[in-house]
């Protein structure tokens, strides 16, 4: 190495200070240890971590306590637990290191989980769907009312608090199968090695839970927002007074399900089945020779939000119907521009023309699937009434309208009174409801509320569902057409007037499988690109509905129309507001359209708006509660990893080498020091 | 040592009077300072009042007793702070996440 001196002898540059080497050398280091350039940070991010698009378990709340999964950031060596084998292996292992189990859905248990946990070596859970489907999985509660448990299968893993992250890998499209094909060849790289040859495929998981104890807490400190959703209400009605003598039939679904993932909950069985029979219903009625608005009575289509988290959205409704007092016509603290009432802050109040003592019953579709995963549509099934009374006239009048139908409904046998469901409000208050279901006794769906009811949603066949469901929504629907005219049960009905089993088969088909279908594209700003949607209800908010409330309500709209401007009247360019289309309407399926059709608030009964605090506040704990926490990221990620002796032998000569760096930094310049003081 | 250590005694004492009383005002860290800084004049002179003994001693045990009610304290809160619902929020500057 020349001394710099020999440099300036040749004349190249003149240091204006003896201190300037010293300081480019200092220049050169920092340039050297500083942050590295973003594109360059991204290349090294995706060089060693591959980010997969998993399902989080995410933490909900309620006023007693919180449900779910936290994660303070965790990772480990993919490690698979396929069977009772592999457990016990990993149990009796001596491996010091900390894994992340990849386990099939069969295998999440409560007892699976708990004895991971307690090797003290597990770090978080990943979850496949695996070879074999368990022959029953329940994450919800097993409903017990008076000791009857409506859903034995429950194991109520969905209502358990988790202090490890746990994710699923599932097929939610063709494309997703991608995740679940990466962590298989990692977890089946890190199994050839005998978990022991490192460098083995690990995974680091973020999705840190901000809310913190119970929900009073976390609304307090903004870190949960309530559960919910909106339910919709409609009717063929254009006006609906409480002064009208006109008795009220409501027709009930429930607008939503659950799971343990969120993100996975689809809920054939749970909801969609009797959804879709309530969709159907509502249309055949729209298409009746007798127009509905002459009818005798008012028929009300309601689908109800959140009902898997205490019932949030037909408790309030019905709650509403009974109580709700607008206490202020503004108010400031409202953030609705268009405020019907601004304390409670609503968007609409039509509700309140729904006069209570008008209702004269409450028919619910709720689980009308039959069988899951049969191989042929099956044939002649028989499905029940369960009434909130000894004798119901509704339930008669189905058993008359099904007699020679494919479904045969019939009231069931025994005394556990109403199964868990959305009419439980009503009927608790008097109003005679009748509940029409799959099972006389306990549940016949062992997948209740799970990822599993309806699932592998990518070769979801519609066809095979449709006939059960639609002979159903055809016998609801005679019935509700006589009854609503006061007509016998026997009365003549139209020819060829029925449900459309093409609109029964085509939403099944959106809600499970496709929810980019021309049902759905149809509706402006709805989701465009997605295949499956969670049936999740989601977090409550004045403004958004969730993808499913919307579309159902746009469809809705579009069916009970009462004002329609021409077909293709309107366009994403071309809307309602121009070329002289009827004022008021909406443009939906490229049709300008106004129908009685409303959102209604679903968030726990528990939970009101405090205006003086400025956010929800836990009002009746023994009512809903349920809020969900809000995070940041849920991010998952896999790559190598060395063993930990490497990775300490990587500390230690970091270490070295910073401290070699700066004794030789130190030593540089000083000797350049002293040969410019020479100099 | 310095030109006060080495100074009067008087002026040592009256230093170490305004620091023990001082520390009366909510100040535990004047005790210790205190304790810490006369201990070993203390040690080294013999000519000082028993008063500059008394006072630092009085410090250090006031100090101690500081600590030990800070340390009581900041169990309680920590472990309490979320019982204690609005008014521990009110008594935190930063509420951890997720804890």
């Amino acid at each position: 190495m020349l001394p710099l001196h020999s440099h300036r002898s040749h004349g190249h540059w003149r240091p204006s200070s003896p201190s300037f080497p010293s300081f480019l050398l200092l220049l050169l280091l920092v340039f050297l240890v500083r942050a590295p350039h973003p594109a360059f940070a991204d290349l090294l991010d995706t060089t060693v971590y591959q980010a997969l698009d998993l399902a989080p378990c995410t933490r909900l709340l309620n006023a007693s306590g919180v449900i779910g999964c936290q994660n303070f950031g965790a990772s480990g060596v993919l490690y698979a637990i396929d069977t009772s084998d592999d457990l016990a292996s990993f149990v009796a292992g001596t491996q010091k290191d900390s894994y992340v189990a990849v386990v099939p859905m069969a295998m999440l248990t409560t007892s699976t989980i708990q004895t991971l946990r307690n090797t003290g070596k597990l770090s978080a859970i990943v979850v496949t769907p695996g070879t074999l489907l368990p022959s029953s999985s329940s994450p919800f509660t097993p409903l017990a009312t008076s000791g009857f448990e409506w859903n034995p299968n429950g194991t109520s893993l969905s209502f358990q608090s988790f202090d490890i992250p746990i994710y699923a890998a599932w097929p939610t499209s063709n494309a997703s199968q991608v995740n679940i094909d990466a962590i298989n060849e990692a977890v089946a790289y890190n199994r050839d090695k005998g978990y022991n040859g490192y460098p083995m495929y690990s995974a680091d998981f973020d999705g840190l839970m901000y809310a913190q104890r119970d929900s009073d807490t976390c609304l307090r400190r903004g870190t949960c927002d309530p559960v919910g959703s909106v339910s919709i209400w409609s009717s063929h009605s254009r006006l609906i007074t409480p002064s009208d003598t006109k008795p009220i039939l409501l027709v009930a679904a429930a607008l939503d399900a659950a799971s343990f993932f969120h993100d996975l909950a689809t809920g054939l069985d749970t909801h969609v089945a009797g959804l879709v029979a309530v969709m159907a219903v509502a249309e055949a009625m729209a298409r009746s020779p007798t127009s509905p608005t002459t009818f005798a009575k008012h028929i009300l289509y309601t689908t109800f939000a959140a009902e898997a988290w205490s019932r949030a959205g037909s408790e309030r409704f019905a709650r509403d119907l009974r109580t709700f007092t607008c206490v202020k016509d503004k108010d400031a603290a409202c953030p609705l521009v268009n405020q019907a009432c601004g304390r409670p802050c609503v968007a609409n109040t039509e509700f309140r023309n729904v006069s209570w003592g008008n209702i004269e019953s409450i028919l619910e579709l709720s689980q009308i699937l039959g069988p899951l995963y049969p191989t042929s549509p099956p044939s002649n099934l028989t499905f029940y009434t369960h009434s909130s009374s000894a004798t119901s006239s509704l339930a008669s009048r189905l058993a008359a309208a099904s007699a020679d139908a494919l479904v045969r409904i019939v009231p069931a046998q025994g005394s556990n009174g109403l199964p868990p469901s959305s009419s439980g409000a009503f009927a608790r208050n008097g109003v005679p409801a009748v509940v029409v279901v799959e099972h006389s006794g306990a549940f016949t769906n062992s997948y209740y509320n799970s990822e599993l009811d309806g699932y592998p949603y990518t070769t979801f066949n519609a066809s095979l569902y449709t006939p059960t469901v639609c002979s159903v929504a055809s016998s609801t629907a005679k019935t509700l057409w006589r009854l609503a005219q006061n007509l016998d049960a026997n009365a003549t009905l139209p020819t060829g007037w029925d449900v459309n089993c093409t609109v029964v088969r085509d939403w099944l088909d959106c809600f499970v499988r496709n929810f980019s279908c021309p049902l759905v594209t149809g509706i402006p700003f709805s989701v465009s690109g997605a295949t499956h949607v969670s049936h999740y209800s989601g977090v409550w908010n004045y403004y958004n509905p969730n993808p499913i409330a919307y579309v159902v309500s746009n469809w809705l709209t579009s069916t009970l129309a009462h004002t329609k401007g021409p077909a293709g009247g309107c366009n994403a360019s071309s809307p309602c507001s121009a070329n002289g289309n009827p004022s008021g309407t909406s443009c939906i399926y490229n049709q300008c359209v106004a129908a009685t059709v409303k959102y209604h608030y679903a968030y726990g009964t528990g939970l009101e708006y405090d205006f003086d605090k400025g956010y929800f506040t836990v009002v009746d704990p023994a009512q809903g509660t349920w809020t969900e926490s809000r995070w940041y990221s849920t991010r998952f990620r896999i790559f190598m990893a060395t063993s930990r002796t490497i990775q300490g032998v990587e500390v230690a000569v970091g270490l070295a080498l910073t401290l070699a760096s700066g004794a030789g930094m130190w030593w540089t310049r000083r000797w350049v020091n002293e040969k410019m003081k020479q100099a | 040592m310095g030109k006060f250590e080495k100074g009067p005694a008087e002026d040592i004492l009256s230093v170490c009077k305004k620091f023990f009383f001082g520390g009366f005002l909510f100040l535990p860290i004047l005790w210790l300072i205190n304790f810490v800084y006369m201990y070993p004049i203390i040690r080294a002179r013999n000519d000082l009042s028993h008063d500059v003994r008394k006072y630092a001693f009085l410090s250090l045990a006031g100090a101690v007793l500081w600590l030990l009610i800070l340390i009581t304290w900041g169990i309680i809160f920590e472990t309490q702070r979320d019982v204690w619902g609005v008014r521990g929020d009110m008594l935190s500057v930063v509420i951890p996440k997720g804890r």
